[in-house]
């Protein structure tokens, strides 16, 4: 992990404008981002914490290049991600991948588990062996090979998920934006898919932008936080620092919220903290 | 509840379910998806949708449920026993304040004036901590929070002081503050009236803080129950010990591997014979093909395997994190 | 280990209950679109059959057996005023049904989707203005432009053909607008477009298979539609001229003899009714097979 800033957000807003049908006054803007900073430096696991409207996830489309900030700017390797064409756009989409939060709506359900993997490839006319990169894929996401002819529907959560990381790792991206990720898993497949990220992410050296509103996931697997309310930064720093003495009011409330596995067995495998 | 057995058409999803819950009783039901513990529920409640059969027996307050005709059911819902599901949006009615509803619930099975009905309602808001109760009667729920409209479900559900409260993942659609405030309330509002709590959740870490028992389903089938601090303190059962190392995340060093349980939940009506969960299990014998018989602990609790995990061991039976190997 | 192979993996327990009684749809929806499909089979079969074989030709005379009952004089299903025999012009009747059924639902669906995904998949001015187009033309009946168009170019099958088709645009437009919004709505959009597709191959690879089987239900409708508005337009001579055969005007010649030969008016009726209901069916018992599955995840 480097001190290399590769991802920097500055002053960045973003309003919607909603607008109200016929009659009546000027619309108000709904504001979803205001004045957020943070940068992400290389190889490192950043998490993003935050409740619902907190706009955690507002924030991760911009940084792929979804949305336009309202004002502010984002860049990657300094190049901005924003107000950008089709084709400079392709250049990016190479270097970000996202990883989404459904397993079951970010897999087309009439696509094969090869044309899906293989869509990056495609979109963004890289030119290499898509067959061998497609066993390389499978295989480094813990799939059999004869996954590939199979449909989505065919496969549980967990590999699914399995399914969208691999497609995000087909064009060799620097830096992995995952909203959610694991919320809609069932617990034990959790933990499988957080190792998979864990392993992935050091083994391929790669950046994790990890957004969650579990504070025990990104506790875990993340090594700086930013904890949003309401379109704010309102603290970010080192994560062991930020749980162990929270600054702000909200992070306190956040931290005390989380339930406490109570009676939970002496000892576990992975060894303790504290 | 005893030897309750759910099928849809042809597909077993619940088996042999037996539990007692008595009053002032708070019981957590723990599973995740495919643990059929959604329709144990409902198989009480008599909600489960056309096509599934449900045989056993299931009685409360010495009443039979099973066999009895709709109407006698509707009449015990709400009233004896009531529910909470996830999502407040389905069930409340989106045209209707939410005051007229609640006034409804309570008007339903008691037999009181229009006015009363409203007081009683209003009451009601107040006790789910809704703020400014008389506004409230008036809001429709699509102008309430999603934490608000748990609070009126809540308040729908304990209007006629039923003897059962079955609350199905109530608060994992809600933000982590507002669930903390929710459970806080769920466990006033139990304990001032004596009600008994049946609490159905993935989360083990909620069900700890909230409940004396605890009820461990996998694969429509129980395979571990007691009191909370055995069963989460010494599981015996390998998928109870599992999921609690896969739930403590706290526990674990940021960055070191985490304890996995091998494989994913099967589809309904995927799981293997004999013991549900014996392709997953490291520590699975070839007499697993069998159903294994609860077998009794000190306590009150039980657990149902042929191996079970060694009580003065830690969970040995996970302390390896997970070898890829599909 | 043995996870796969299984559909629903992660579904909720009363997810379950829906899908139960999605299969029970599907097996009444077989039905459906079995009858369905075996009429509308039947129907096209005796289109074909009727460019190589009638009993009598459809358009000659038996000037001996004039509005002659069935079974007489060898007629199965007897003649009409001119001598012509019944059952070869219901049979040769089949081929302009259908014809116009495939040409007026290919219109509509050729010209209709395109623009309902282009409207879905474009937010913002475009797609309003496409769809308000779509509404305003919706109001218009195919009558009225089928007799704009028989005023211009003389009735004939093809003016009413384009009339319908044209009528029948609004219908596409609207449910593959409706449709794409959905299929937007998904993440896999989300994530073809950071994989760098255009919003062609987005249409192209997601979007159109996506909607298709909505599509497919909708074009078994408007087939049938497409069937009773030629008969009516037929009918009132805007469509098919004699000497050609068609169940639409077998109907309108049929309205003088009412009284004294009402079979005459009853067999084409029954041809119509027949084909409506069959492709009717057809589109519903498709709907049923094909939603389920589409929901088992």
């Amino acid at each position: 992990m480097s001190d290399e800033v590769v991802l920097s957000v500055r002053g960045v807003t973003r309003e919607f404008v909603r607008r109200r049908p016929l009659f009546g006054a000027r619309p108000e803007p709904v504001r979803a981002l205001a004045g957020v900073d943070l940068d992400v430096r290389r190889g490192e696991r950043f998490g993003i914490v935050g409740e619902s409207g907190s706009g955690k996830t507002t924030l991760a489309r911009l940084l792929m290049g979804l949305d336009s900030p309202t004002a502010g700017t984002i860049t990657l390797d300094g190049v901005a991600v924003h107000d950008k064409s089709q084709s400079e756009l392709r250049f990016l989409r190479q270097r970000m991948q996202m990883v989404f939060q459904d397993p079951m709506s970010s897999l087309d359900p009439r696509m094969r588990v090869r044309d899906i993997v293989l869509e990056p490839l495609i979109g963004l006319r890289l030119d290499e062996n898509r067959e061998a990169r497609l066993a390389e894929l499978l295989s480094s996401v813990g799939l059999s090979p004869d996954a590939a002819e199979r449909f989505p529907h065919q496969f549980s959560g967990g590999q699914r998920q399995r399914v969208a990381i691999a497609r995000a790792l087909a064009p060799r991206p620097q830096v992995l934006v995952a909203d959610e990720p694991v919320s809609a898993l069932d617990v034990s497949v959790r933990a499988q898919t957080l190792n998979l990220l864990t392993d992935l992410t050091s083994r391929l050296g790669l950046t994790l932008v990890f957004v969650s509103h579990d504070l025990s996931v990104v506790r875990y697997l993340c090594d700086r936080v930013a904890v949003m309310r309401r379109g704010a930064i309102v603290e970010q720093g080192v994560t062991a620092e930020v749980y162990a003495d929270p600054q702000h009011a909200y992070t306190k409330e956040l931290l005390a919220s989380v339930p406490v596995l109570r009676h939970r067995p002496a000892s576990l495998a992975g060894g303790r903290d504290e | 509840m005893r030897d309750l057995s759910v099928r849809f058409g042809s597909i077993p999803v619940v088996h042999d379910l037996t539990f007692a819950l008595a009053a002032g009783d708070r019981v957590g039901l723990i599973g995740e998806s495919g643990s059929g513990k959604s329709v144990a529920a409902l198989a009480v409640m008599g909600l489960l949708p056309d096509g599934a059969t449900a045989s056993g027996h299931v009685e409360a307050e010495g009443t039979s449920l099973l066999d009895l005709p709709e109407k006698a059911l509707a009449a015990l819902r709400g009233e004896r026993v009531a529910m909470v599901f996830q999502e407040p949006m389905t069930a409340l009615d989106p045209v209707m304040p939410v005051g007229t509803q609640v006034a409804a619930a309570v008007a339903l099975h008691q037999d009181v004036s229009r006015s009363d009905a409203r007081a009683k309602a209003r009451e009601l808001l107040h006790q789910v901590e809704l703020p400014d109760p008389d506004r409230a009667m008036a809001t429709y729920p699509h102008q309430l929070s999603g934490g608000q409209r748990q609070r009126v479900v809540l308040a729908m559900a304990l209007a006629n002081d039923p003897a059962v409260l079955i609350c199905d993942e109530p608060t994992t659609a809600l933000d982590v503050t507002i669930q903390k405030r929710m459970l806080a309330l769920i466990d006033r509002l139990v304990a001032d009236r004596g009600t008994a709590l049946l609490f159905i959740s993935h989360d083990l870490a909620v069900v700890s803080e909230l409940c004396a028992r605890v009820l461990v389903l996998y694969g429509g089938r129980l395979v571990e129950q007691g009191p909370i601090a055995q069963v989460f303190g010494a599981p015996r059962h390998p998928y109870t010990a599992g999921l609690l190392a896969a739930s403590a995340l706290s526990d674990v060093a940021p960055g070191s591997p985490l304890v996995t349980i091998e494989g994913s939940v099967p589809g309904i009506g995927a799981f293997p014979s004999g013991c549900p969960f014996r392709n997953r299990c490291p520590r699975a014998l070839p007499e697993c093909v069998e159903v294994p018989p609860m077998t009794a602990e000190p306590a009150g609790a039980s657990y149902a395997c042929f191996n079970p995990v060694p009580s003065s061991a830690p969970a040995a039976a996970f302390t390896r994190p997970t070898r890829r190997r599909r | 280990m043995t996870a796969d192979g299984m559909a629903a993996a992660q579904v909720d327990p009363l997810l379950a209950g829906e899908s139960v009684s999605g299969v029970r749809g599907r097996r009444s929806g077989n039905l459906a679109a079995r009858i369905g499909g075996g009429v509308a089979a039947l129907v096209v079969l005796t289109a074909l059959v009727s460019f190589v074989w009638t009993p009598y030709d459809p358009t000659g005379i038996d000037p001996e057996n004039l509005l002659a009952g069935p079974v007489t004089g060898g007629h199965l299903l007897g003649t009409d005023n001119f001598g012509s025999d019944i059952a070869s012009q219901l049979m040769a009747g089949a081929r302009v049904t259908l014809l116009v059924g495939i040409v007026a639902v290919a219109i509509a669906g050729l010209i209709g989707t395109p623009l309902g995904v282009l409207a879905g998949m474009r937010r913002g001015w475009v797609g309003a203005v496409v769809v308000r187009a779509g509404t305003i033309l919706f109001g218009f009946p195919a009558l009225l432009l089928a007799l704009l168009l028989a005023a211009a170019f003389g009735a004939s099958t093809g003016t009413a053909m384009v009339a319908i088709g044209v009528a029948t645009i609004p219908a596409f437009l609207r449910l593959s607008y409706a449709a794409t919004l959905q299929v937007m709505a998904s993440d896999y959009i989300t994530a073809a477009r950071t994989s760098g597709l255009s919003g062609l191959q987005i249409a192209r690879r997601h979007v159109l298979p996506n909607i298709s089987s909505v599509l497919l239900v909708q074009s078994s409708v408007a087939f049938a539609l497409a069937i009773l508005a030629e008969a009516g337009l037929s009918y009132l001579g805007l469509s098919t001229r004699p000497p050609t055969p068609s169940w639409g005007r077998m109907l309108h010649d049929a309205q003088g003899f009412l009284f004294t030969d009402p079979l005459l008016s009853v067999w084409p009726g029954l041809a119509i009714a027949a084909a409506v209901l069959a492709f009717n069916l057809l589109g519903d018992g498709l709907r049923d097979l094909l939603d389920p599955k589409l929901r088992d995840r």
